[in-house]
């Protein structure tokens, strides 16, 4: 800390036995009282220095670095005030060899700043450091699985991450009640929520209604949310969580704004209890009094830069104009909805910047607007989904960091897995071939050859199906390709979640063999209906007169045009439990 | 030699009565001064220092913080060391006020063991002590005044300047880099040292000035470096460059000036620079 009319953004020289060396900081505006350093440093700044003598370089601010000016905001994870390190290492600077890697810094600032030098829990801060983008990857991975209800694979994640006394409960519910997972440690929990199987469409019911944040004594939310947060609630008192440990509450979507109000009642229960929230998508959960709790809880809420869901229900701003060019006074309701805290944006390229929202302009809510007088649906909101969320995070984090490990890592991704693992039960095991990822920036490869091998699975009765799923690209372009089964009793179907007017098909789907499929894919000129699935499944049973079957797939596709991009392929496994 | 720069960060706060017509504003502004003393030694001197200076104080004014700054003295340069800040609260006066802050106290510092002298301006002034467009304090006032003095003065506090009591020399003449003195200064200078010239022109009457380092030195004539001048008629003089501590020996009150107050150091979010990278 120094005093300071205006931050700024400059380099210092910090280590004793490099003095050459520089690194890159900036100031911002501290806390009222917040403490200052007990002792001299060099991380001050030179505007300080006495102007009538030369200076020669030392330690300390870089004389000759140009400063660029800074607003001053803070990180949207504020540090805490806490000194890291011992005073000979402020007073003389430090040594290179302790220089702090990328695995040590948290979106750009020191790691040990946000937690105590020597955590009383280790184990409570590796599962809720939730400024750590691998961390972030792991609960969107989760959350991705808690939709496809993977509870297997959450359950061995969350014993990769914190070891075996991890006790895990899944609770798979009909709409629309989320998926919840709860992780109970010995000294605190972990609540996953996901989203329901419609997320976008409920994450946007109190900006359907029309209505102003209704009151439950506390604060004001939307009832149903509130009446489902009491559910979460019940769970964890059924499962035996501990209501005074540790809790860290992580949502999707809906499960963002019933997470929200979990905790600002959790809060209101015990104000000493350490709660911590991380959020994708949330919509805005309450009014005034509900964020006044939630800003006296750590935690972070990620929204996707196009994600407009988290920017509802609108401002007053925005709202004027629409309510005033549309004659309904009533969408006023709309104005005391307020933001989460701790907002943190995610550009296309997983970049975050925090304290800004989603960006919905007038004509776009006019447009919402209209959907909602004409009860339709509302147009699908594509980075909405959990899937672009934790394909941002993993371009912001290439690499894994603290506290996921390589091979915890690996499982994520699905690394580990490279043949499909059946045998554990009913479920779908997605193969991400990571051809290119959907919306990417670069070309996909010309052709794409995958060889799937189906395992024979003895253990089962039933059926086994095989899931080739594509992502749409734009407008306009298509695929051809072919599809090779080896196997008998084989039937193959469509599945699309584009409209039937957006999609044109060629070859027959009346296929019932091992001879090749070719098909035919083209899409129609709807403006932006990219990264939708479609693609086909394949189905078998598993036993033919006693013996257990298997079948290979091999899929070739070309893409039709060279423009054509935002593809990827994705191959899965289900096994119908007869 | 080590030295620290205490630096007393100082804050006001407007108090109009009619907000139809104006509403309040808060300025700061910052005054320094040196020590040779290390913490241990300075703070309690210090904490006095920062009382008296209070006394002086308006009462919507205050100081709010501290800062000290170590520099070691090199020659004619300042190794900038490590920095330390905190918060402090020590009010003005209810009794005084003032309007517009920009009110300012001129003293004149000299110091105890060398020629040298400089000038203190403390801000924030009430302007009860202004009469007639000068400096007039009341008897109070006035003690208070001398009160700040004394706790300045014998206890180690100080400012640091160009060391005046270097012996000065007439150059006679100077060839690309060789300077031909009258004498070496009876103060001495070595090789290494940096010497300062003082109104120096060259033959066409362009002045030559900076400080230069001594490269070799035989008989009253000395080599320096980057020093590409001609000068073939006596002119100027030349004193060693050298940096030094000069601790208070009197101060006293010359009159009153005018220095505003800049923008404050808390709550204010910062100019956006011109240059802005």
């Amino acid at each position: 800390m120094d005093w300071l009319r205006s931050c700024y953004e400059s380099e210092w020289h910090l280590f004793a036995d490099s003095p050459a060396t520089k690194t890159g900081g900036r100031y911002y505006i501290s806390p009222p009282k917040n403490p200052f350093v007990g002792t001299t440093h060099f991380y001050a700044s030179r505007r300080w220095h006495e102007t009538n003598y030369t200076k020669i370089q030392s330690l300390g601010e870089d004389l000759e670095s140009q400063q660029a000016w800074f607003n001053g905001e803070p990180p949207a994870v504020k540090p805490n005030a806490i000194q890291v390190g011992s005073n000979t290492c402020f007073n003389f600077g430090d040594a290179i060899a302790n220089a702090l890697g990328d695995d040590d810094m948290r979106e750009g600032f020191i790691g040990a700043c946000f937690t105590p030098a020597v955590p009383l829990d280790p184990l409570w801060e590796m599962a809720s450091t939730y400024d750590s983008c691998a961390l972030q990857f792991f609960y969107a991975t989760l959350l991705k699985w808690a939709g496809d209800g993977l509870h297997e694979r959450m359950t061995t994640a969350f014993h990769m991450l914190l070891g075996d006394a991890a006790q895990t409960f899944f609770v798979v519910t009909l709409p629309p009640r989320p998926n919840v997972m709860i992780c109970k440690m010995p000294t605190f929990s972990v609540v996953v929520v996901d989203g329901t199987p419609n997320p976008q469409t409920l994450a946007m019911q109190a900006f359907a209604s029309i209505i102003r944040p209704q009151n439950v004594g506390l604060y004001g939310t939307y009832a149903p949310w509130y009446a489902l947060s009491s559910f979460v609630n019940d769970l964890c008192n059924t499962v035996g969580v501990n209501a005074n440990a540790p809790v860290f509450l992580v949502g999707y979507s809906m499960g963002g704004a019933m997470i929200d109000n979990v905790a600002a009642r959790w809060y209101n229960a015990n104000p000493q209890r350490k709660i911590r929230t991380l959020t994708f998508g949330a919509p805005k959960p309450g009014n005034s009094r509900l964020i006044q709790f939630l800003k006296k809880l750590p935690g972070i809420s990620i929204a996707n830069e196009q994600d407009i869901v988290c920017s509802l229900p609108p401002t007053l701003n925005l709202i004027f104009p629409v309510a005033t060019a549309l004659l309904m006074p009533s969408l006023y309701a709309w104005a005391e909805w307020e933001q989460e805290p701790n907002r943190a944006r995610q550009a296309n390229n997983g970049v975050l910047t925090f304290n800004v929202n989603p960006i919905i302009d007038t004509p776009l809510l006019t447009h919402l607007v209209t959907q909602i007088i004409g009860v339709q649906p509302f147009d699908p909101v594509l980075p909405h989904r959990i899937k672009e969320y934790r394909r941002r995070i993993e371009v912001r984090c290439p690499q894994t960091q603290w506290p996921i490990s390589q091979v915890l890592w690996d499982y994520l991704h699905g690394a580990d897995n490279p043949d499909i693992d059946v045998g554990v039960g009913v479920g779908v095991e997605v193969l991400d071939l990571n051809l290119c990822p959907c919306c990417a920036t670069e070309p996909s490869p010309e052709t794409f050859d995958v060889i799937l091998d189906v395992p024979e699975v003895p253990e089962l009765d039933g059926q086994i199906m095989t899931m080739i799923q594509f992502i749409s690209g734009p407008a306009g372009c298509g695929w051809i390709g072919m599809i090779i089964v080896e196997g008998e009793e084989l039937t193959l179907e469509f599945f699309s979640e584009l409209v039937d007017e957006e999609v044109l098909f060629g070859g027959s789907l009346g296929f019932t063999g091992s001879e090749p499929f070719m098909f035919n894919a083209g899409f129609g000129e709807a403006d932006d209906f990219s990264c939708l699935p479609w693609g086909f499944v394949v189905s078998a049973p598993l036993f033919d007169g006693g013996d257990p079957l298997g079948f290979d797939i091999t899929v070739r596709t070309l893409p039709l045009l060279d423009e054509f991009f935002n593809v990827g392929v994705a191959l899965g496994v289900e096994v119908v439990d007869g | 030699m080590d030295v620290t720069r205490l630096t007393n960060i100082m804050q006001v706060t407007t108090t109009p009565t009619d907000l139809a017509r104006a509403r309040q504003h808060t300025g700061g502004w910052s005054e320094s001064f040196w020590t040779s003393l290390n913490p241990s030694a300075y703070n309690p001197l210090w904490l006095i220092q920062q009382n008296k200076r209070a006394n002086l104080l308006p009462g919507s004014a205050a100081i709010v913080g501290f800062r000290t700054q170590i520099y070691t003295i090199s020659g004619n340069k300042l190794l900038p060391g490590g920095a330390s800040s905190g918060r402090q609260g020590l009010p003005g006066q209810p009794s005084l006020g003032t309007d517009l802050p920009q009110v300012a106290l001129m003293f004149n510092c000299a110091s105890v063991t060398s020629p040298n002298n400089t000038r203190m301006i403390l801000r924030g002034m009430p302007d009860t002590i202004m009469s007639g467009g000068e400096y007039q304090p009341t008897p109070t006032f006035a003690g208070l005044v001398t009160q700040f003095q004394n706790s300045m003065i014998g206890m180690n506090f100080g400012f640091v300047g160009r060391d005046l009591a270097q012996a000065s020399v007439r150059v006679l003449k100077i060839v690309v880099n060789v300077i031909s003195l009258e004498q070496i200064p009876a103060t001495g200078l070595n090789v290494g040292d940096f010497i300062r010239l003082h109104r120096v022109y060259d033959d066409d009457f362009n002045p030559v000035k900076g400080a230069f380092v001594v490269t070799a030195i035989a008989g009253a004539n000395i080599t320096v470096q980057g020093l590409n001048a001609s000068v073939s008629e006596p002119s100027g003089t030349l004193r060693r460059d050298v940096l030094s501590y000069f601790p208070y020996g009197a101060i006293q009150a010359v009159r009153a000036v005018v220095k505003k107050v800049g923008r404050p150091f808390e709550q204010y979010r910062g100019r956006r620079s011109k240059t802005r990278a």
